[in-house]
């Protein structure tokens, strides 16, 4: 079943199209996040669900119903605010117990439920003191208890990590994780944060300004990004992009760095290379955990799909788990992450092995994938 | 040193400040009682001259009345309605105070939340409204009150009020809303509220603080109005205190000092006690911010 659709959805602030041609689909139950950078209209989308926002164009289905002449009460969803927004001059019961307030409860149901939610969120021990003298986390709880105790269709988040320190954030993100699995509730959660949408959703939607470029799950997105800007947002280090051109060489199709020396592409792989005619610009997209040192990895088939480059070491981050290496290839920098510690230093100059069969090409000039 | 388990930055810069901020209390200290002096001499003189006799008043000008009487009370209720004045003046001005809360809170709000390309102009206005002088407008309103047959009554004395209030409401109210977010609002919409809701239960207890200094600042604007009265009343048993008081001025020739000050005393009194009891809500909500 699906419960949340969006058809065509579009959005203009004055003369500024904010968001154009949404369209996909979110199936009951499922925990779905919508990224982005900075300003690509997340949270408009999320106000247009909520009722919040008009929807200038296109329709949003919740449950097989159109919404767009629907006031906020009668969406039956439920939002989490980046600030909380919680009431301030009311307690966390009674911040817990408007929404049931509003839907004109019993009272003797309201506190059943408003005690259910504060014991799932563990809010048992606050729920007489007032917002200004919560902690960040326990105001956060205390929004999402104000979302649940009403059990509605769909969950809306905002950003609701982000006003939280780093251990805090990936404390929270195990809880409404979990939360999710014990509710089963439709969530739909707004982050700028790709880690946070990586670990905690089963759908991922990339908006870049006010438009769609990619639906799918996190392994998709990371494993077979559409284009470009997909490709550099997901994952950390970001992926290498280097540019070039695919030649034949004496009956052998060669990735040619620019300004590099030519690279053969071992049979069998970067299916999208053979499409490119000659000379056209493109990029091989590789993760920094896809190039290796010849030796080094565990995984290596015999070099079969591997193309070699030499570079030298310009940088070296050890995180303790991993080495990241920095070397400067014919193209701009690319980036290694080896798996454990290697020991090696800046001047240094190495040989590293692309894995070929893991790497991605795109058009230079549309920045879409191509296979 | 103080101690790590004490907050630090709760008392470092006290200590070390000390000695010159004992200076700095003398000054500001005695700033303070020249001050206070100088605003309650002036009702200490009020007070004391209200339970003088004549002599002590105006001949011997004693400093402390060396005999009480309450003769100047007896006159006054005697010879005066100001009972009934006192009860025009409270009930009309409560009345402005209420409406003007009512109106002033719904159009602030109304101008933050929705109007906001508009809402700058027709704050501006309303404050403008507020700036021409009463005497300006006093003919026609005359002149439009007695067309509707209002001229000596107290509706029409409370719509001359509401001339002036409401401006001045609605640009209090619209810089206390302003300081007050949002998005508390649109949680309530989304949790159910419909607009009057939201309006009622959320945004208003936050506005609370200001609708407090708005209700004080309107309430003795009205109690102390003085011109519309005395044009638009006419029969005694419609005055306001700020009538009677004028009246026992006698024209400037013949003043009865006593009487005077135990009108006085009677119409200062009632504020006062307001402001006694108000005062920490006051306080408050100059200091949520918004009047700076
Ligand atoms: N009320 C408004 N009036 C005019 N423009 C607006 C309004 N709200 C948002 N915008 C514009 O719409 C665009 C998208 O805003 P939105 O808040 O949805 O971005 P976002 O993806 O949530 O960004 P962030 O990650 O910073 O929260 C921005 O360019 C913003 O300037
Ligand atoms: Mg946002």
């Amino acid at each position: 079943m699906v419960q949340v659709v969006f058809n065509s959805v579009g959005k203009d602030f004055g003369r500024d199209a904010v968001l154009r041609d949404i369209e996909f689909e979110v199936p009951a139950g499922r925990f779905v996040a919508l990224i982005g950078p900075s300003g690509c209209g997340k949270s408009t989308l999320l106000r247009m669900i909520a009722g919040l926002e008009h929807i200038d164009y296109g329709e949003i289905y919740i449950d097989g119903k159109a919404v767009n002449d629907l006031a906020p009460k009668d969406r039956d969803v439920a939002m989490v605010f980046q600030n909380y927004a919680l009431y301030p001059h009311m307690t966390v019961a009674e911040n817990m117990l408007f929404t049931l307030r509003m839907a004109r409860r019993t009272r003797a149901e309201s506190n059943d439920r408003m005690w259910e939610a504060a014991r799932i969120l563990g809010l048992e021990s606050l729920l007489d003191r007032y917002p200004r003298h919560l902690s960040g986390g326990q105001r956060q709880r205390v929004a999402m208890g104000r979302a649940i105790v009403r059990n509605p269709k769909v969950f809306l988040f905002d950003e609701p990590l982000s006003n939280l320190d780093a251990k805090l954030r990936v404390q929270m993100r195990a809880e409404i994780k979990r939360l999710h699995q014990r509710l089963g509730t439709t969530m739909i959660f707004v982050t700028h944060d790709q880690v946070e949408a990586m670990t905690m959703a089963e759908q991922v939607v990339i908006l870049r300004e006010g438009r769609v470029e990619q639906v799918g799950t996190p392994l998709e997105l990371y494993d077979r990004p559409t284009n470009i800007f997909v490709a550099g947002f997901i994952g950390s280090p970001t992926m290498n992009l280097i540019g070039g051109t695919f030649e034949q060489d004496r009956g052998r199709l060669c990735f040619v760095p620019r300004n590099g020396t030519p690279i053969p592409v071992p049979p069998g792989t970067l299916p999208g290379a053979s499409k490119v005619g000659p000379g056209r610009e493109c990029f091989l997209g590789i993760r920094p955990e896809h190039i290796s040192l010849p030796g080094l990895d565990p995984n290596s088939d015999g070099g079969g799909s591997f193309g070699e480059i030499s570079a030298e070491v310009v940088l070296v981050e050890v995180t303790g788990l991993d080495t990241h290496i920095v070397a400067s290839a014919p193209d701009g920098e690319i980036t290694i992450l080896i798996r454990g510690r290697f020991d090696t230093a800046a001047g240094d100059r190495l040989s590293f092995r692309l894995n070929f069969s893991a790497a991605h090409v795109f058009d230079a000039e549309t920045g879409e994938r191509l296979d | 040193m103080t101690s790590p388990s004490r907050p630090a930055h709760k008392r470092l810069p006290r200590r070390n400040r000390r000695k010159t901020s004992a200076i700095r209390s003398v000054t500001v200290f005695g700033g303070v009682v020249l001050l206070l002096f100088l605003v309650l001499f002036p009702f200490y003189w009020m007070v004391t001259a209200s339970i003088k006799n004549f002599r002590e008043i105006s001949i011997e000008r004693t400093l402390v009345p060396r005999e009480v009487t309450f003769k100047n009370y007896v006159d006054l209720f005697e010879q005066t309605s100001i009972l009934w004045h006192l009860f025009n003046t409270a009930w009309i001005s409560c009345f402005v105070t209420f409406v003007t809360i009512i109106l002033a809170s719904m159009s602030a709000y109304v101008l933050t939340r929705f109007l906001t390309p508009t809402a700058e102009w027709i704050a501006r206005i309303s404050l403008y409204a507020y700036m021409v002088p009463s005497i300006v407008l006093i003919i026609p309103f005359y002149i439009g009150l007695r067309m509707a047959g209002l001229v000596n009554t107290h509706a029409g004395l409370i719509l001359s009020y509401l001339s002036f209030t409401l401006p001045l409401g609605i640009w209090m109210m619209r810089a206390c809303f302003q300081t007050i977010p949002k998005t508390m609002e649109e949680a309530a919409v989304v949790d159910g509220a419909n607009r009057f809701e939201a309006f009622f239960l959320i945004a208003m207890p936050q506005a609370l603080p200001g609708v407090v200094s708005t209700a004080i600042f309107v309430f003795i604007l009205c109690w102390g109005e003085y011109l519309y009265p005395v044009v638009l009343i006419n029969s005694d048993r419609l005055r306001t205190i700020t009538i009677t008081l004028d009246a026992l001025t006698g024209g400037g020739q013949n003043i009865k000092f006593g009487l005077l000050m135990a009108a006085s005393t009677v119409a200062t009194v009632p504020i006062l006690l307001i402001f006694l009891v108000l005062q920490k809500h006051l306080v408050r909500g100059f200091a949520a911010g918004g009047y700076e």
